[in-house]
């Protein structure tokens, strides 16, 4: 067994086990609730803070249990910082490090099926561990004539465990995450759509062909593996193996700000250019997919996540970026109901709070886009975008909402953003932001 | 020989993936084949005799594929029985109508003991105790007292729970069961390799051997003790 990816002693196996597994959580998280009003009786300092990072490590670890689609909403929701309060996310966030092993035979009996062949007549030498591992699957690492390979081997059944999974995520997120239930019926269908769509190895492998054809004629310092179609299938997918480190050890060999400039740029760039242009984009920004290098090299995998972006949502999600917008309060109200974030039985002191925090979180959010150059190094401005996403989880009329808002549409779109920004963060990158709405001729 | 038993064997496959269920007699099958009653019955006695030693058939043909593979060798134990499994489920595939109808048989409480499978479970206990061996000299697997008699058993009742899974499974190209290999033989080689219960184990005896608990005072724990005291007994006699 790997050392690397420590496999666990047991994986809860069949659906009802899965199910208790999550049922033992709720008990645990409920017994937290019980022990903190307890402890608040006698110390009523006590912050909800101390509760949160409680149940945040129960249901982490009874998460981290789980493979495939459970990690996977694990992961979306350590990226949304807003959607869940600092503690779960903080927890969450090591949920995208661990997911057991595949044996070998199993690795080889699928490339049989898919092939005909073993790992070993196809190629020179083929790791017998896997060297990493993903949400739904894992990283083996392969060499023929003097070239490395990186090889993707899916887990067996899990386009088939994601519709069950996702239900039973589903009233952890309605009542852990406070979140309300029809909001989150509208996210799970996209959640699920994305989820399957990534277990398609080769719709995956055609828009990784494809994409990065397209983003490498436009955008510099950017670099993508090429990919062999010849050895990939439906659960196998084969691509050159990236050199380079990811963010965290790349930040600790001290690069010089120049080239954290240009790396975050980069990314910028790439981002940039699959919104604004081609209205697909890479949905997936966690550090495990980017490389970087010394000469200031981005290197981008996995082309799994790709949202693609409808026109009618594009047009009405961008305009609110644009600054002149945020003080129009009719125009932006109209871009609010086209978003689904307002309806038209809203009372008016409803909608009025909600376009409060809307405001704030746009103005905020969009900053990056309204000025010519943005330090994204500038801690301050994390922390003003946490601040909200906490105060914004308290509003009555945001919480209590029997009415899900916001697109659907946005959730990945979000999510990226958050990806993006975070990445650039910890680059400490200042970069040249161009908005879409000032070169908006160029780019129609 | 050996080419009237394949011949029959392979026309009585034949037979049952057309039409789901065993020829009526053995009368009418010899017929289909252009033989004499008698001379079917030199071979096998009945069709459950065919039955038998067509299970017997498809576990030789695994062992012999797996055996066969080069990387075999380099496997742990743990990855060669998890090939054999995968094997077995390729070979198992290929007849998966005969299987059915074996199983389907027992299902209506026809025959609750599986007799198709004696043969198949003997060729089964033969490799299982070859890899005990193998697990317990590398010490993949713990030898332990009592116990280690019943590890080829214990690798039985999991090669039928496969087995029986697959039976059950109609998942697309029975990845369920890909799943259910990987799971089931990852928690018997953890319960099989060193695990807590050693430790508890451990514990225990080292507990009672140190201390004079006051109910276990006229208990003998000593073996060595016990042994000689037999070896008294026996030169007595």
């Amino acid at each position: 067994m790997s050392k690397k990816i420590n496999s666990q002693s047991s994986i809860p196996a069949s659906k009802v086990q899965r199910a208790a597994k999550f049922m033992k959580t709720g008990m645990k998280v409920g017994k937290n609730y019980v022990k903190h009003y307890a402890k608040k009786v006698v110390d009523p300092s006590l912050s909800k803070d101390d509760l949160h990072a409680e149940n945040a490590e129960d249901i982490y670890d009874s998460l981290s249990e789980l493979k495939g689609s459970a990690l996977k909403v694990a992961q979306m929701m350590s990226m949304d910082k807003n959607v869940l309060p600092q503690a779960y996310s903080d927890k969450f966030q090591m949920a995208q490090y661990s997911a057991p092993p595949l044996s070998y035979p199993l690795v080889v009996k699928t490339f049989r099926k898919a092939f005909g062949k073993t790992p070993t007549e196809i190629f020179d030498s083929f790791s017998k561990n896997a060297v990493n591992a993903a949400s739904i699957g894992q990283v083996h690492q392969a060499s023929k004539n003097n070239k490395t390979f990186a090889v993707k081997v899916q887990y067996p059944g899990v386009a088939e465990s994601v519709k069950s999974d996702l239900k039973m995520v589903k009233p952890f997120a309605v009542r852990i995450a406070g979140l309300n239930e029809k909001d989150v019926d509208l996210y799970m269908e996209e959640v699920q759509n994305m989820l399957l769509s990534e277990t398609d190895y080769q719709l995956e492998l055609k828009r990784s062909i494809d994409l990065s054809e397209k983003v490498l004629k436009v955008v510099k310092n950017v670099q993508f593996p090429k990919y062999y179609p010849e050895y990939s299938s439906d659960r196998v997918l084969t691509m050159d193996w990236m050199q380079g480190k990811h963010l965290g050890e790349f930040l600790n060999t001290n690069p010089s700000q120049e080239i954290r400039n240009q790396l975050g740029q980069a990314l910028w760039d790439f981002y940039d250019y699959q919104i604004h242009v081609l209205h697909e984009v890479h949905a997936d920004p966690h550090p495990g997919n980017f490389f970087m290098d010394e000469n200031g090299t981005l290197g981008i995998i996995d082309f799994g996540c790709v949202k693609v972006i409808p026109k009618v949502f594009y047009d009405n999600y961008f305009v609110l970026i644009d600054g002149s917008l945020l003080e129009e309060k009719e125009k932006l109200r109209k871009a609010l109901f086209k978003l689904n974030f307002l309806h038209s039985d809203d009372s008016e002191s409803e909608m009025d709070e909600l376009q409060g925090v809307l405001l704030k979180m746009l103005e905020l959010l969009g900053r990056p886009f309204r000025e010519e150059e943005f330090d994204f190094g500038n801690d301050n401005y994390f922390q003003e975008i946490y601040d909200l996403g906490d105060e914004s989880a308290k509003v009555k009329a945001l919480r209590y909402s029997k009415k899900p808002r916001g697109a659907k549409d946005g959730l990945y779109l979000n999510r990226t953003y958050f990806g993006l920004y975070n990445i650039l963060n910890q680059l400490k990158a200042n970069i040249k932001t161009t908005s879409p709405l000032k070169n908006k001729e160029v780019l129609v | 020989m050996e080419k009237f038993i394949k011949k029959i064997k392979k026309n009585y496959l034949s037979y049952i993936s057309l039409h789901k269920k065993r020829p009526k007699s053995v009368l009418l099958f010899s017929e289909s084949l252009n033989m004499e009653p008698k001379e079917f019955y030199q071979y096998f006695k009945n069709f459950e005799t065919i039955d038998k030693s067509i299970w017997l058939d498809i576990i030789k043909i695994t062992i012999e594929k797996v055996k066969a593979e080069d990387v075999y060798p380099e496997y742990a134990v743990r990855e060669k029985i998890l090939s054999f499994y995968f094997t077995l489920i390729e070979e198992l595939k290929l007849n998966r109508d005969f299987a059915l109808l074996c199983f389907n048989d027992n299902l209506l409480g026809i025959n609750l003991s599986y007799p198709f499978l004696k043969e198949f479970k003997m060729e089964f206990t033969t490799y299982a105790k070859e890899l005990i061996e193998e697990g317990q000299a590398t010490e993949e697997i713990i030898d332990r007292p009592v116990v280690s008699q019943v590890y080829a058993d214990a690798l039985w009742g999991q090669t039928f729970f496969i087995i029986k899974f697959w039976i059950d499974d109609f998942s697309k190209e029975y990845e369920k069961t890909d799943a259910a290999i990987e799971k089931v033989t990852n928690l018997s080689f953890d319960l099989l390799g060193h695990n807590p219960i050693d430790g508890a184990f451990d514990f225990g005896k080292f507990l009672l051997q140190n201390f004079k608990l006051p109910f276990f005072k006229d208990c003998d724990f000593s073996m060595k003790d016990k042994k000689d005291k037999q070896k008294e007994n026996s030169t007595a006699d």
